[in-house]
């Protein structure tokens, strides 16, 4: 998709090239415009308010050094391990800002790739996926930011991890974790 | 001719030349309509508000100090100029992966001439990603938080890139609406 000469550049373009999702050709185009358009200038900040919201969310799927991130930063950060078909209540208490769910006992020796489905086990609705979710392969886990905006969800949590490797199918553990949270 | 009179009629040719001329309110000018524009590629390139805000200040510096010692060749192309020396400090800043090359700022004020950095809410932002399709939510955190293609996303979906780029165009018209209403709200 591309803008016509002499007009201004569709949303979508602007939502193409803020997601690193433009051929280079267009690259050149579209900053060629951005940078002669004060209308276009003014819409694409737009976009850049949503994509930078979207950034600075705490991941689903956290590493360590996301995690000692967070608390350089003054997060409040409790961390607690999880075992798969092990049911364990998580609890916020007032003094916590994220949880970090270390759901643990994973083979990833051989993992290429780590889905995580984040599910309401009541209903078996997907809240969210990371199809890529970070894994420590010498821990054999995955860590999971809990933050408290999720008390809007469902409390009764079910995260499936699905590990791939080469030449097999997905191995499925599931982690049933339901969530209370204190005020 | 007034700094109003600059800011509301000159074109940005006009603007250039006056600062090749000395014109300081002219600079103030030129400032005001590039920095955003700068800003906006520093973030795409550099992804970090305080990287593109660093980028903005050693872009206008080097296009002000052309200007002024009368290096720039073609005042009618200005914004090409200003777009160039964009793309070479921006290079020069991920090769180096830090803010060494950062100039002296001198008395240049390139922070008055950006929009705040607009917090958003996060009880909002959780509300309106709640009100997206699952799929819709997890193809803009592929695209924005893990940054993938639509062609790696299409292969962890099963789908294609082009449906991949449909539903992010739909789900991000969503959630920017909603934000927007949220910060209209009482």
């Amino acid at each position: 998709m591309s803008a016509p000469a002499g007009e201004h550049l569709p949303l979508e373009l602007l939502i193409d090239y803020f997601a690193d999702d433009v051929e280079p050709a267009q690259l050149d185009a579209i900053e060629g415009h951005l940078f002669a358009c004060t209308s276009c200038t003014a819409e694409a900040e737009r976009v850049v308010q949503v994509v930078a919201s979207l950034r600075a969310l705490p991941p689903v799927g956290i590493t360590r050094a996301q995690i000692a991130a967070l608390q350089a930063r003054g997060v409040r950060v409790r961390e607690a391990d999880f075992a798969a078909e092990v049911r364990k209540v998580a609890e916020f208490t007032p003094g916590d800002d994220v949880l970090i769910h270390h759901l643990s006992g994973l083979d990833l020796a051989h993992a290429e790739r780590v889905h995580v489905t984040v599910k309401v086990e009541s209903s078996g609705a997907t809240l969210v996926e990371d199809h890529f979710a970070p894994f420590d392969r010498e821990r054999g886990a995955v860590s999971i930011a809990c933050q408290r905006h999720f008390d809007r969800f469902p409390p009764d949590v079910l995260f499936e991890v699905r590990v791939y490797g080469p030449g097999r199918e997905p191995a499925l553990s599931r982690y049933l974790v339901p969530h209370v949270f204190g005020r | 001719m007034s700094p109003e009179a600059i800011a509301t009629h000159a074109s940005e040719e006009e603007v250039a030349r006056r600062v090749a001329a000395g014109d300081r309110a002219a600079e103030v000018e030129l400032c005001r309509r590039f920095a955003p524009r700068v800003r906006l590629y520093g973030l795409r390139h550099l992804r970090e508000e305080e990287r593109a805000r660093d980028l903005v200040q050693s872009v206008l510096l080097v296009v002000l100090e052309a200007l002024r010692a009368g290096k720039v060749d073609e005042p009618e192309h200005i914004d090409r100029f200003v777009l160039g020396t964009a793309r070479n400090l921006s290079m020069k800043q991920r090769a180096a992966d830090d803010r060494t090359e950062l100039r002296e700022p001198g008395d240049l004020d390139v922070h008055s001439h950006l929009p705040e950095h607009a917090a958003v809410d996060a009880g909002a932002l959780f509300g309106c990603i709640e009100g997206l399709e699952p799929r819709a939510r997890t193809i803009l955190f592929m695209s924005f938080y893990r940054d993938k293609t639509a062609q790696e996303i299409a292969g962890a979906l099963q789908t294609t890139a082009g449906n991949v780029r449909v539903l992010r165009h739909r789900a991000f018209a969503q959630l920017r609406d909603c934000l927007d209403g949220h910060r209209e709200g009482p």
